[in-house]
């Protein structure tokens, strides 16, 4: 799980980071903030596996809507994949300055 | 149909346990996203083909929810179900390739002959591993039987059992009636018994799937010891050998009976210009492949959960799913 910046895990993560949010929501705003449509199917087997993790946990529904909301440890997963992707992409910006023609 | 409706049977493609868990949600969300319009194909494929991933979830074949030696169980059942399938195209072809090797000029025959003999070699290795794989397998069989565990798997024996009984019976039938008939008449001239053939050939192949339904139930039951495991996990490497071998034995074959002898494989006159594809032959060689996806699959989950086994999940957890 969360190995690449489009793993639909990740990017619910990133999303429930603002605050809880049903399955409509999520697709929404995983739209809005990554350009990324994820499908029904996709999105609800990144919440059963999320789920299942315990990196996120459900509230309770709201007219069949239920919301999610990050866990301590999700929030914990987070932000080491997130500081691990700060990391590399430093590195990598580091580097293109550095090589000849480098963006400056 | 309503759209409501039409959505709920779009949910069947997943486990009961998660519509019983997620369904009523997953519902609000699918008419939230089409909002009152009507599922397009390519909208349903998707919740089907994620439906059918949460079940390959359920049973283990992918992720890690289950125990080690449950991955190890369901890889090793992987490579199972892929030979079985390949047995019934190995049959396929053997039917087909019958006196191929007179149909190939005498200069070119050896390599098709090479490719046909070692196919059928392969083909017999395979078999020959999962006959050890279920005798290893069969002391731990015994023991479940004693603990009274045969209620739990008597409905999928006997059904192989008289699955097999009945393709044995028709079999033997077909065989008395050949021994009144020409060579001709047995090659398709005789409209009846080919329909017989076609029938005795679907009776073996329910009776494989069966035996293989039975294998599954059973194995999912007993109690393998880790020991009793790496020994089928040897053999399943041996018999995913075999796969590949007979892959590409059939395609060895298939490529020099297409430049040689492409008549034959529609049953033309000889020498007479042919094309080399065959819908029979690709139809075998996809389920061909189909059983050699099966097996590679398999047999790297169980190269993954024996590895995981010995490093410790802790250390490639993060490296091998995603």
């Amino acid at each position: 799980m969360l190995r690449r910046p489009n793993d639909p895990s990740l990017l619910l993560l990133t999303s429930l980071a603002s605050g809880p949010k049903h399955g409509y929501a999520l697709l929404k705003d995983v739209e809005d903030f990554a350009g990324v449509t994820l499908s029904p199917g996709t999105l609800y087997g990144a919440i059963t596996r999320l789920e299942e993790s315990g990196l996120i946990e459900p509230l309770a529904d709201v007219d069949r809507r239920r919301p999610y909301r990050l866990t301590a440890e999700g929030a914990r997963a987070l932000k080491e994949v997130t500081s691990e992707m700060r990391r590399l992409a430093n590195v990598g910006i580091a580097r293109l300055r550095l090589a000849p023609g480098g963006a400056q | 149909m309503s759209p409501r409706h039409e959505l709920e049977r779009l949910l069947r493609w997943y486990p009961a346990k998660w519509r019983g868990r997620y369904g009523d949600e997953f519902l609000a969300l699918l008419e939230d996203r089409l909002a009152g319009a009507p599922p397009t194909l390519r909208f349903r494929t998707r919740i089907a083909a994620a439906g059918v991933r949460e079940r390959a979830f359920e049973a283990s074949v992918l992720g890690n929810r289950a125990s080690l030696a449950t991955q190890r169980r369901t890889g090793l059942l992987s490579v199972l179900v892929a030979w079985s399938i390949m047995v019934i195209s190995g049959a396929s072809l053997t039917k087909m390739a019958e006196h191929s090797s007179s149909a190939m000029p005498v200069a070119t025959r050896s390599v098709a002959q090479w490719a046909y003999d070692a196919t059928a070699a392969a083909g017999v290795a395979g078999t020959l591993m999962v006959v050890v794989g279920a005798m290893i397998a069969l002391p731990a069989f015994a023991r479940y039987l004693r603990a009274g565990g045969w209620h739990r798997v008597r409905r999928a024996c006997l059904q192989a059992v008289a699955a097999t009984a009945v393709s044995v019976l028709a079999t033997l039938g077909l065989a008395a009636w050949a021994h009144h008939l020409n060579a001709l008449q047995r090659n398709g001239a005789d409209r009846w018994y080919s329909a017989a053939f076609l029938v005795c050939a679907v009776l073996v192949v329910v009776a494989i799937a069966l035996w293989t339904k039975a294998a599954v139930v059973t194995v999912a039951k007993i109690d393998l010891s880790t020991r009793v495991l790496g020994w089928e996990s040897w053999l399943a490497l041996g018999v995913t050998t075999s796969t590949v071998a007979v892959v590409v034995g059939t395609a060895t074959w298939w490529v020099q009976m297409g430049l040689y002898a492409s008549w034959f494989l529609h049953g033309t006159r000889a020498g007479v210009p042919a094309s080399p594809w065959s819908d029979r032959l690709a139809v075998t060689a996809l389920l061909m492949m189909i059983a050699l996806a099966m097996a590679l699959w398999g047999l790297w989950r169980v190269a993954l959960t024996n590895r995981r086994e010995r490093f410790g999940a802790f250390v490639l957890g993060g490296q091998s799913e995603a």
